[in-house]
């Protein structure tokens, strides 16, 4: 083989060589703190019966080595590097006693959990977030990524700026944003709901109980509710300078004096839940769920 | 009249909208309860406030002067920036917790940080009686602290992130433009102003999340 051409084989070979595999395990409380730092790459957290983690995965390249370490009541898991840890993608797979609490940094990394009923702190800037199965507390904030939950109960907050925000079948308390990604909370089942966009299209299609108050606030998004026609609640609508259009209750906003604006309220099914709307410019319409 | 009564005619009989017979009932009541005579007060003060607002709020220059002052500061010490984010996050804290508590009726009573380039455990307890116009610059300066310190962080962050960043918060600089145009046509409306304090919110959570994720490089 020509001298070249070795060379060349070499380069091509050098990345896949630089990626080291790890497969590191260490003791852990089924209830301790878990924090995870990966800047870039993937971080994939699983719950699991045992009372120990694992740690699987690749370390890329510049990745000096892979520090786990702390006592079983707080353990800490992180990539380092050298110099800046942008180009250091390096993925994790790791396995936690299910009933952890997880701190979870990423920078350009995509975050995954399941099945976790601890709690869970996660953040990320370029990359999506997703979790799935029943925490305590979830708290997922992203910049630039979606952020999805599903089938989660207790306090959750999620928010992205640039990113869609989906709640899928998950119950309790809800808090959640994004400037102008979609934000859609569809099934479930809530106490207390917050929501709202700047330029972002909002969506709620959920059951709320019967002292559940939910505030949805959008500047110039529009802003889609389905409910049942079981539903007990007082609606307050307002928008600005958008349409409000309602398949449940009276028909007819009632249109400021002196400028465009619009209000609604009315009570449904005998009231109870409390469910206000405000829009600048972003439609508003309450569906009845077929 | 009630308390309750009055408190549902407020808006109405600030801008003069009432009948003749429920004005004299409101002044009536008025006259002899010193709470709702309170709340009309800050009313009309915010009312004021509103109405006075610039349709392009920029800093005054005393406030560009201290933002320049703070930048030069920041290129001097990495933690002085560190210190000011964590003072805007104390003034965005306090700002939104007496603006956005929905069961004010009109949010009149806002809280203003000291100065921001001391010390976390030195930072002024906020004071009473900030109105909306007040709250503007104090967010417009806590958003410009924030922006100095992203500037300091510029190189940390992949160009597709800051033009994601920088696209958002031109959404959020033309949401602003577009309430504070809808407070002009409609001064003192309070789902407006809870609006426009909300933007300004979340222009300075933006920021800070971004700049305190950078910043963990």
């Amino acid at each position: 083989m020509r001298p070249a051409a070795v060379l060349f084989l070499a380069f091509l070979a050098a990345p896949a060589a630089a990626q080291s595999t790890i497969d590191q395990h260490r003791s852990a409380a089924p209830d301790g703190t878990v924090d995870i730092e990966n800047m870039a790459g993937s971080i994939r957290v699983t719950g699991w019966e045992k009372n120990e983690i694992v740690v699987n995965g690749k370390l890329g390249r510049q990745a000096s080595g892979l520090n786990l370490s702390g006592g079983s009541s707080h353990t800490r898991i992180e990539v380092e590097t050298e110099g800046n840890p942008h180009g250091v993608r390096s993925d994790l797979d790791i396995k936690v006693p299910a009933g952890s609490r997880l701190k979870i940094d990423g920078f350009e990394a995509s975050i995954t959990v399941t099945g976790v009923t601890g709690t869970v702190q996660a953040e990320t800037v370029n990359g999506s977030i997703t979790l799935s199965g029943g925490v305590k507390d979830v708290d997922l904030q992203a910049v630039n990524g979606a952020v999805e939950v599903a089938k989660a109960s207790g306090r959750i907050k999620a928010e992205s700026v640039n990113g869609a925000v989906t709640i899928r079948d998950s119950s309790g308390e809800l808090e959640a944003s994004t400037v102008n990604g979609a934000l859609e909370v569809r099934g479930g089942s809530w106490t207390k709901v917050r929501v709202e966009t700047v330029s972002g299209n909002l969506r709620f299609e959920g059951s709320l109980g019967k002292k559940a108050t939910l505030e949805a606030e959008t500047v110039s998004g529009s802003v889609e509710l389905f409910f049942p026609a079981s539903i007990a609640a007082d609606f307050s609508f307002s928008s600005f300078s958008g349409s409000i259009d309602n398949d449940l209750g009276p028909a007819v906003p009632r249109s400021h004096k002196w400028t465009t604006e619009k209000e609604l309220s009315f009570s449904y099914g005998g009231g109870g839940a409390k469910v206000n709307v405000q829009t600048l410019s972003g439609s508003i319409r309450l569906h009845k769920q077929p | 009249m009630t308390c309750d009564e009055v408190d549902g005619r407020r808006d109405d009989y600030a801008d003069g909208s009432l009948s003749e017979g429920e004005f004299q009932e409101v002044e009536l009541h008025l006259s002899t309860c010193a709470a709702c005579r309170e709340q009309e007060r800050r009313l009309r003060l915010i009312l004021a406030e509103a109405r006075a607002l610039p349709r392009e709020l920029s800093p005054s220059r005393d406030l560009w002067a201290g933002v320049a002052q703070r930048i030069e500061a920041g290129r001097r010490g990495r933690a002085t920036w560190w210190l000011g984010l964590a003072a805007a996050a104390v003034l965005v804290g306090a700002v939104s917790v007496s603006l956005l508590r929905r069961s004010d009726p009109v949010p009149v009573s806002v809280s203003a940080p000291g100065p921001v380039t001391v010390p976390v455990s030195r930072v002024s307890l906020p004071r009473e009686g900030t109105t909306l116009g007040a709250a503007e610059q104090e967010y417009e300066r806590a958003a410009n602290e924030l922006l100095a310190a992203l500037q300091d962080r510029r190189q940390s962050l992949s160009p597709q992130t800051l033009a994601n960043v920088e696209s958002n918060l031109a959404v959020i600089d033309q949401a602003l433009t577009e309430v504070r145009a809808a407070l002009g046509r409609d001064p003192g409306n309070k789902d407006l102003t809870r609006m426009l304090v909300s933007a300004h919110r979340k222009k300075v959570d933006t920021l800070r999340r971004v700049v305190r994720l950078s910043t963990s490089l």
